[in-house]
């Protein structure tokens, strides 16, 4: 399996998705695009709390992908930010679950190899789901068909793009929120996250949101919402997610606004139990005031955020009930 | 579910997903034949996630680029509101939709506003003259901000030295749009700037207008950042 190299043994982190021309992301400025000043505060506030930080990858407009459009833009943000001791990438558009015919990633792969390149990105991560159908690109990704030949789709487009990255992919478990996306296929997606993580033998990414998304479209609730971990790839987990979630009229959402529920840390306790080789747990999309602070409805589970994971990475037990 | 004749099962369920996605009339038909495949789909779901697509398609602010309902607002004036669920829905199913992409790594997928308009154009919407310089106007903003786009550039839409352009007849007028190092021209143009731009600047031989006058109109043109390499 080919792990990230990364320099900590186990390590809390920060995964923002900089979009252009939001808030939160990237904003005009005289002198080009620059990240948000809130996000520059919060980062700068927050250097000593997060070990590492990965940047989702957001196309900045129509042009055709060039790793030299980007460059000016990233290589400001990397001598603006603080210096963490690693980086990563989340990708948005590997498209591992597409259901294309042919599927040509020679440019993308050369454009993500140059930004490794460039700013040492110790691994590349994606939800395996639908970014895109001919070329459409998809609101929020759809789960992979969750069939036999789905599965043995998937199989080969993490092949080829294992074969084709300069550091290595992490599968993310894909999300199932209500109102954005369905599912199609007889398969359990832990059994086919599972299948796909030993025969690619990759590392994998666990967001908390989505494994609850995808038990509560299953019609689990209460403690049903953490059985059949086990079905995981529990082994392979490198990287556990956390990003805002919401119940939005008795549907689970995956809203990443920051604020992160019960559930969520409940079963991050859970997965810390029982993935041995977890080092990496992030928080992902934080959103923040224009001052910098974090919003105020996001800090109380935060603070049980960072209580847990400073628990193990002192390699503390977690809490009994974790285990049970 | 059962592949049919020649398609392989694999075949048949990707034909069923986009059809669940992008034609929910198709999807709904072969959901009878897909029934095991869909056992743990919720059609309500389907219903939602295909409607946010297909309201996306029109709504959404690309990146450099209004809305298709902004781009087209004088065409689609007569098509009221409450009806554009209707559109999205006709235009996901037609064969510009399905020829069009927005991936950035590829050049060869047509561009948004082209697809919509050849669907207007098919299904008469619009007075053509206004749809066409709603089409024109809408890709040559989109080459102002991206001159090396994700999009082939439509047939309508020339090249020349300073960029792209097109010339478009409305109410017996010549309009130009134009896009020139991140700059756009827009608006009426005199009959001999545009026979000077459709030339690419070169006075063709036995041109009425004398060399000077050619000159002249190439330097006006040339003044409002439309330079032409002769």
């Amino acid at each position: 399996m080919r792990t990230p190299n990364v320099p900590f043994h186990r390590a809390l982190g920060v995964g923002l998705d900089l979009r252009y021309g939001d808030p939160h992301g990237f904003v005009a400025s005289p002198t080009g695009d620059v990240l948000a000043p809130r996000v520059q505060r919060f980062l700068e506030d927050h250097q000593d709390r997060f070990g590492y930080a990965f940047f989702s990858f957001q196309p900045r407009d129509r042009r055709l992908l060039d790793p030299e459009d980007y460059f000016p833009i990233w290589d400001r943000l990397f001598a603006e930010l603080p210096a963490f001791p690693a980086i990563a990438l989340h990708h948005t558009m590997l498209n591992l679950g597409s259901i294309d015919e042919h599927v040509e990633r020679s440019r993308l792969l050369d454009f993500t190899n140059a930004m490794i390149e460039r700013y040492h990105l110790r691994w590349v991560n994606e939800d395996v789901g639908i970014w895109s159908i001919d070329g459409k690109l998809m609101p929020y990704p759809l789960p992979p068909i969750l069939t036999t030949e789905g599965l043995e789709a998937a199989v080969r487009h993490v092949d080829q793009v294992q074969r084709g990255l300069d550091a290595p992919l992490v599968l993310e478990f894909p999300g199932f929120s209500e109102g954005a996306s369905f599912c199609v296929g007889e398969l359990d997606a832990y059994d086919f996250f599972r299948q796909l993580a030993e025969d690619t033998g990759s590392p994998v990414t666990l967001d908390t949101g989505h494994l609850l998304s995808w038990r509560w479209m299953c019609g689990h609730r209460g403690a049903d919402l953490f059985a059949e971990l086990e079905r995981l790839p529990l082994a392979n987990c490198f990287e556990i997610h956390l990003s805002g979630c919401q119940l939005i009229d008795g549907r689970f959402a995956d809203v990443h606004h920051g604020v992160i529920v019960d559930e969520q840390l409940q079963l991050l306790e859970a997965l810390l139990v029982r993935c041995p080789n977890a080092r990496a747990v992030t928080y992902e999309d934080p959103k923040v005031e224009p001052n910098g602070t974090l919003r105020r409805k996001a800090r109380p589970a935060f603070a049980r955020l960072e209580q847990i994971a400073r628990d193990w990475i002192a390699g503390h037990n977690v809490s009994a009930h974790a285990a049970a | 579910m059962q592949p049919r004749d020649g398609l392989t099962a694999w075949d048949a369920q990707r034909t069923l997903l986009r059809a669940l996605v992008f034609d929910a009339r198709a999807g709904s038909r072969t959901v009878t034949a897909g029934r095991s495949f869909l056992v743990r789909t919720d059609l309500r779901q389907v219903a939602r996630t295909s409607a946010r697509l297909q309201s996306d398609v029109l709504a959404r602010r690309r990146r450099g680029a209004v809305p298709l309902t902004e781009a087209f607002a004088g065409s689609l004036a007569a098509v009221p509101v409450e009806a554009h669920a209707d559109l999205a829905s006709r235009f996901c199913r037609s064969p510009w939709f399905a020829d069009h992409g927005e991936v950035p790594d590829r050049a060869d997928q047509t561009c948004a506003e082209e697809a919509f308009y050849r669907f207007l154009c098919a299904e008469q919407i619009g007075p053509p003259e206004l749809r066409l310089a709603e089409f024109s106007d809408a890709v040559i903003s989109a080459l102002a901000v991206q001159p090396r786009s994700a999009f082939r550039v439509p047939v309508e839409i020339e090249r020349a030295s300073f960029g792209y352009f097109a010339l478009v007849e409305v109410s017996g007028r010549t309009l130009v749009f134009a896009a020139s190092k991140d700059r756009v021209v827009r608006g009426p143009i005199d009959a001999m700037a545009a026979e000077v731009l459709r030339h690419r600047g070169n006075r063709p031989p036995g041109s009425e207008a004398s060399p000077a006058v050619w000159r002249a109109v190439t330097d006006r043109l040339a003044s409002i950042g439309l330079a032409l390499s002769i």
